[in-house]
């Protein structure tokens, strides 16, 4: 767990004739990683012929299930890749599906101009302008839409232009009307500029034979024509995703793992008669890989294990409770497969420090319900969080009972009797906090250079490592400095150990060089940020007991209590996710970077499986 | 000795809002060039949420300060 998982660079030869079965069996396998073969010794494959006809399959059926409405899938099932590109072929779907789309445009396009002409008839309706005058060359029409506020001064302006113009006006909304200004043409070219600059949106008048009422009753009955033909189309769509849909999903779904099939082993190394496969897989598979070879070609086949200078994949090697845990660890890197894992520290501490933080048994609980809520109703990286928290409540819950803290209050004031005497409580022993606060700091700095440490060992680095053990050596002569000399509370005799520290001094130089000494205040700012454990705590108890003496609803009298209940519940929910959003940044801060500083690296790579995702369909002989 | 324990309590507001005035300017300068990403790339506003909390230390210098003050003083 501490570790990702161990992995190892194997080689498969074997001979061209079985290099498809054995890419088969390997894909549905899905424990490798396929990588380039290295082996300058061999020519690389060339692309098949046949990927290009899978892949002109593949579009074709993606172009069909667009013009598909999804429906449920049946039960999967296995088919061949045969008998899907059999299928492919008697499939004519595309031509009729296109018949259909073209149709269904041509309709929503006629629909949409019917709408248009609708919209203008109705205008020339409710002003009344006889349509025989729209096409008269001694007037000129101008309709459209402009901001209530320009209207004023443009009809100022256009009387400055001519007296003779009419101006009609409806309402459109609050900002804008719809005006009609009819005036004569000799006019024509200088009004039509001005309502330009006045930001006039003109619509067009068509022309119309015939009275526009009679018109608009006939635009009525051809919508509904047209409506009752799209729902004719709508239903044609709908029996043949009914039928085809299940079937396209599946025949796409084979055709695209034969795909990625082919284009893998475009990364072989080849001979006339043999191929090389390289890959990644985890150790603890080496065995099972070998058994799939051997049933599926014999002993015409050789795997072995080669070494590699390529960096490995990294693959977790954690329980599955902890996957929320390690999308936090990655918000920051994946770990390299060479390195410490964080995830089971970062999930042991990160909920300690939170609950430290929040600390209030009403509060843990609240958080709890809340954290249910947010894993049922999202997905995604919220529903890792809400997970976090979930986890996180629990010592949040524990921690209020130890500082006897609920939603602000004593057990002793909730009850009007004390139960227990809270062994730790905040507010009143602040001093004693501090003190712990900063020796969780030293305990967390202390095992991330230990950690850091190991990391540097492993890998063969000894002057990084007795860097980092020198790290440790500096922060005990600054503890044991400001224990004889501050507080006063250690012999002087002990001041003799601190020209060490200079020892310690020098590997660091060693190890970091010139900017390994300049950091080293770093160490007591890294120490001195774990009192935001306290400070965060304090400030939101201190939220809380403001609002229960400011907000606390008094049930002697009832309108108070009306008035104030639903503010108090508010304001306490309010505290309650300011608590959750700083304690859950606030730990992982913490963490990130006075914690992970000290050790990790990052930069890992993701460990990509060759596996054949199937959900319509199963492998065969399964 | 009034004087003494008010001069205590000023000192320690001094601390704390220092280290906030000093939080506040840091964490706008990296807010605003955060904006900035986010709005080029919305799927950084997790990292950037995280690059803006790095500079609290200051405030909980200030903190410290004030806590240590205070108890020195004897008010609290």
């Amino acid at each position: 767990m501490l570790k990702p998982e161990s992995l190892s660079r194997i080689k498969v030869i074997g001979l061209e004739d079985d290099l498809d079965v054995i890419v088969e069996r390997l894909h549905d396998f899905g424990g490798l990683e396929i990588r380039q073969c290295t082996d300058s010794r061999l020519s690389q494959r060339t692309s098949p012929e046949f990927l290009s006809t899978i892949m002109e399959k593949i579009i074709l059926l993606r172009g069909i299930e667009s013009h598909l409405i999804s429906q449920a899938v049946p039960k999967p099932k296995s088919i061949s890749l045969k008998k899907a590109l059999a299928r492919c072929d008697e499939l004519d779907l595309g031509e009729k599906l296109e018949v259909l789309s073209d149709k269904r445009e041509a309709l929503e396009r006629r629909t949409r101009e019917r709408r248009e002409l609708k919209k203008t008839l109705e205008y020339l309706v409710t002003f009344k302008i006889d349509p025989k005058l729209i096409e008269s060359n001694t007037l000129s029409f101008f309709i459209g839409t402009i901001s209530k506020q320009r209207l004023p001064e443009l009809e100022n302006t256009l009387l400055h232009i001519t007296s003779s113009i009419h101006v009609m006006r409806q309402q459109v909304n609050k900002m804008e009307d719809i005006v009609v200004f009819a005036a004569d043409s000799r006019f024509g070219g200088e009004i039509e500029n001005e309502l330009r600059r006045a930001g006039l949106i003109r619509i067009t008048l068509p022309t119309v034979s015939g009275k526009p009422k009679e018109m608009l009753a006939g635009i009525d009955e051809e919508l509904t024509e047209l409506k009752t033909k799209k729902a004719g189309l709508q239903d044609e769509r709908l029996k043949l995703s009914k039928k085809y849909w299940g079937e396209v999903l599946k025949l796409k779904e084979v055709l695209e793992i034969e795909e990625e099939r082919l284009k893998s082993a475009q990364m072989f190394g080849v001979t006339e008669k043999t191929f090389a496969l390289e890959a990644w897989i985890k150790k603890t598979d080496y065995t099972k890989i070998e058994k799939i070879l051997h049933d599926a070609v014999g002993d015409m086949v050789i795997l072995s294990t080669i070494k590699s200078n390529d960096e490995p994949p990294t693959v977790y090697n954690n329980p599955a409770f902890l996957s929320p845990f390690q999308d936090m660890v990655e918000f920051i890197a994946l770990p390299k497969s060479n390195e410490l894992d964080p995830t089971v520290l970062f999930a042991f501490v990160f909920p300690l420090f939170y609950g430290m933080m929040l600390g209030d048994v009403g509060y843990g609980i609240l958080s709890l319900m809340l954290s249910i809520l947010i894993i049922k109703k999202t997905s995604g990286l919220l529903k890792s969080l809400g997970i976090v928290w979930a986890y996180s409540s629990v010592p949040t819950i524990i921690f209020g009972v130890i500082y006897d803290e609920y939603l602000g209050f004593t057990l002793a004031e909730i009850l009007g009797r004390t139960i227990y005497h809270a062994p730790l409580e905040r507010i009143h022993n602040l001093q004693t906090l501090l003190v712990v606060t900063i020796l969780l700091g030293i305990i967390h700095v202390t095992l991330g250079f230990l950690l850091g440490f190991k990391n540097a060992w492993d890998k063969g680095d000894r002057t990084h490592a007795l860097g980092k053990l020198s790290w440790i050596g500096v922060e005990a002569c600054v503890i044991v400095g400001a224990m004889v000399y501050f507080l006063k509370i250690l012999d002087p005799i002990y001041a003799y150990i601190l020209p060490l520290g200079f020892v310690a001094l020098y590997f660091i130089y060693r190890a970091e060089g010139a900017i390994g000494v300049v950091e080293l205040p770093t160490l007591v700012s890294n120490i001195l940020s774990y009192t935001r454990i306290l400070a965060i705590g304090v400030s939101s108890l201190a939220i809380a007991m403001v609002i229960n003496k400011l907000l606390l609803p008094d049930s002697s009298n009832l309108f108070m209590f009306l008035l104030l209940t639903p503010l108090y519940l508010a304001a306490h929910l309010f505290n309650l996710v300011l608590g959750m959003f700083e304690s859950l940044i606030q730990s992982a801060r913490l963490n990130y970077v006075e914690f992970f500083s000290k050790f990790y690296t990052g930069g890992g790579r993701r460990f990509q499986p060759f596996k054949a995702v199937r959900k319509y369909t199963i492998a065969e002989g399964i | 000795m009034e004087l003494v324990t008010g001069l205590i309590a000023v000192g320690a507001g001094i601390a704390i809002a220092g280290g906030c005035i000093g939080t506040g300017i840091a964490m706008g300068a990296i807010g605003g060039s955060g904006m900035g990403l986010i709005a080029e790339k919305p799927e950084e506003q997790g990292r950037v949420l995280f690059f803006m909390v790095i500079p609290e230390t200051i405030v909980i210098f200030g903190f410290v300060i004030a806590i240590m003050l205070m108890l020195k003083g004897g008010l609290i």
